[in-house]
């Protein structure tokens, strides 16, 4: 079954198809589990590879998440989409992995996550200096909180609502709203100083606007 | 209007909730103030940035194909790695959590203020607990079987808060350790033994009292609390 349209490989799946699917995955069936990972795994996957910025661990959280979620489908609640519960469960493995790590490294190693390669075909036409902001972007959101990370990553990138993410981080709706506007308040006091020293930068905002 | 009080109304305008006299204010501000339009600019461009994001590797037909096979032959024929597949067993990891409450529960909280008092118990909790996530992992656990329990889910927005805290800092361990002692245990023993005199720390029922997080969820079919995802371990 193919179900991957979208840049993300996931075409919204409707949702008595989505239902139908997951009755038969409990009963273990090989394709209706199969076209619930393809309809899911890219997105998870860029959600969880934007908090780890590992492409090893984020495949191994993908995976344990999927595992868990189709172990335990007996005690999923058919008034909610699949992926919240995906993302609720890969949420929690990410933070238990995100704690490990730092028990085992001693702190997280904030310099990896620098490392973001700029996608040619998507970067032609911005400047070098609009690149060098994005590229400031990613690494100031890769400086807030996990549950900050997850909230932006969750309400830009995913497009889910404060109730759907307050699900998500299995927290009240105002915490998430705090999450967001801390996130946006730390974002703003870290790259305010960064843009203030480019210049033409109301240009360089306005390449990134899209 | 000035500077603090527009960008005090930064949330409101990028959630599109910014209606009436106050937009046209925050309008009227933004026209006239070069930095706060900078700022909200760069805002948007943030939130652009992060929506338009494509940079995240494709996983291909043999991750979907892995999965399947995991998924269908079970536990025994897994070729992933699963190094972090501890259970812990629910009724041990329940009666370690219970054993906490009861521990931070038993003793007066007025000892929270006494230094002298406070020292032991610091210790003492550090040789029980060992680490914020360890407390917290056995709360989870608890919660998936007994997910009305008011406590355990206060318990566990503290110590998800108070790792929040440890994985975002950059201090040495040690360092935190002491933190951990000294903040959080306050906060623990103090709403957790002042909840636990009035009733046991596993007896809330199905209607057991709404706190702030449900308060804040419009319905039913939207209750953060009500999707129960398996436990982490399973
Ligand atoms: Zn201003």
């Amino acid at each position: 079954m193919d179900v991957k349209k979208s840049q993300d490989g996931t075409a919204p799946m409707d949702r008595s198809e989505e239902l139908r699917l997951v009755q038969k995955a409990k009963r273990r069936d090989a394709e209706a589990m199969r076209a619930l990972i393809d309809a899911h795994k890219q997105r998870l996957f860029a959600f969880v590879w934007r908090m780890h910025r590992n492409h090893h661990d984020a495949e191994e959280i993908c995976q344990d998440a999927f595992l868990k979620a189709f172990a335990a489908l007996d005690s999923f609640n058919p008034d909610y989409r699949f992926s919240t519960w995906l993302f609720t469960i890969a949420y929690r493995v990410t933070l238990n992995t995100l704690r490990k790590k730092r028990a085992v490294s001693g702190e997280m190693d904030w310099t990896r996550c620098a490392s973001s390669e700029p996608d040619a075909e998507h970067e032609y036409a911005a400047s070098e200096e609009a690149n060098r902001l994005k590229e400031m972007i990613w690494q100031s959101v890769d400086k807030l909180s996990p549950a900050q990370r997850a909230t932006v990553l969750l309400f830009y990138k995913q497009q889910m609502g404060c109730q759907e993410i307050a699900t998500i981080l299995e927290t009240p709706v105002a915490t998430v709203k705090s999450h967001l506007h801390r996130a946006r308040a730390k974002l703003k006091d870290l790259l305010s100083p960064v843009l203030e020293e480019m210049s033409g930068s109301q240009r360089i905002l306005g390449e990134l606007a899209g | 209007m000035n500077c603090e009080q527009s960008q005090n109304l930064f949330d409101a305008y990028l959630d599109n909730s910014l209606t009436g006299t106050l937009a046209t204010e925050f309008g009227a501000h933004q026209l006239a103030c070069s930095h706060c339009r900078r700022d909200l600019a760069l805002l948007e461009v943030a939130g652009h940035v992060v929506a338009s994001d494509n940079e995240a590797p494709l996983l291909d037909d043999e991750f979907t194909s892995r999965l399947v096979e995991c998924a269908t032959d079970g536990p025994a024929k897994r070729p992933l790695k699963f190094s972090r597949a501890l259970w812990v067993g629910l009724p041990a990891a329940m009666a370690a959590c219970l054993t906490m409450i009861v521990w931070f529960g038993g003793d007066d909280a007025s000892n929270e203020s006494d230094p002298e008092n406070s020292g032991p118990r610091v210790l003492g909790v550090e040789d029980e607990v060992r680490t914020n996530e360890e407390l917290l992992e056995n709360v989870l656990e608890a919660l998936s079987v007994d997910p009305n329990n008011e406590e355990l889910k206060d318990l566990a927005d503290k110590l998800r808060a108070k790792s929040e805290k440890i994985i975002g800092d950059t201090r040495d361990g040690a360092s935190l350790l002491q933190d951990y002692s000294e903040d959080a245990i306050k906060e623990l023993v103090g709403s957790v033994s002042k909840k636990s005199h009035s009733r046991p720390a596993n007896s809330v029922g199905e209607n057991g009292s709404q706190d702030d997080a449900m308060q804040d969820q419009k319905n039913g079919s939207s209750d953060s609390r009500a999707v129960k995802p398996p436990t982490e371990e399973l």
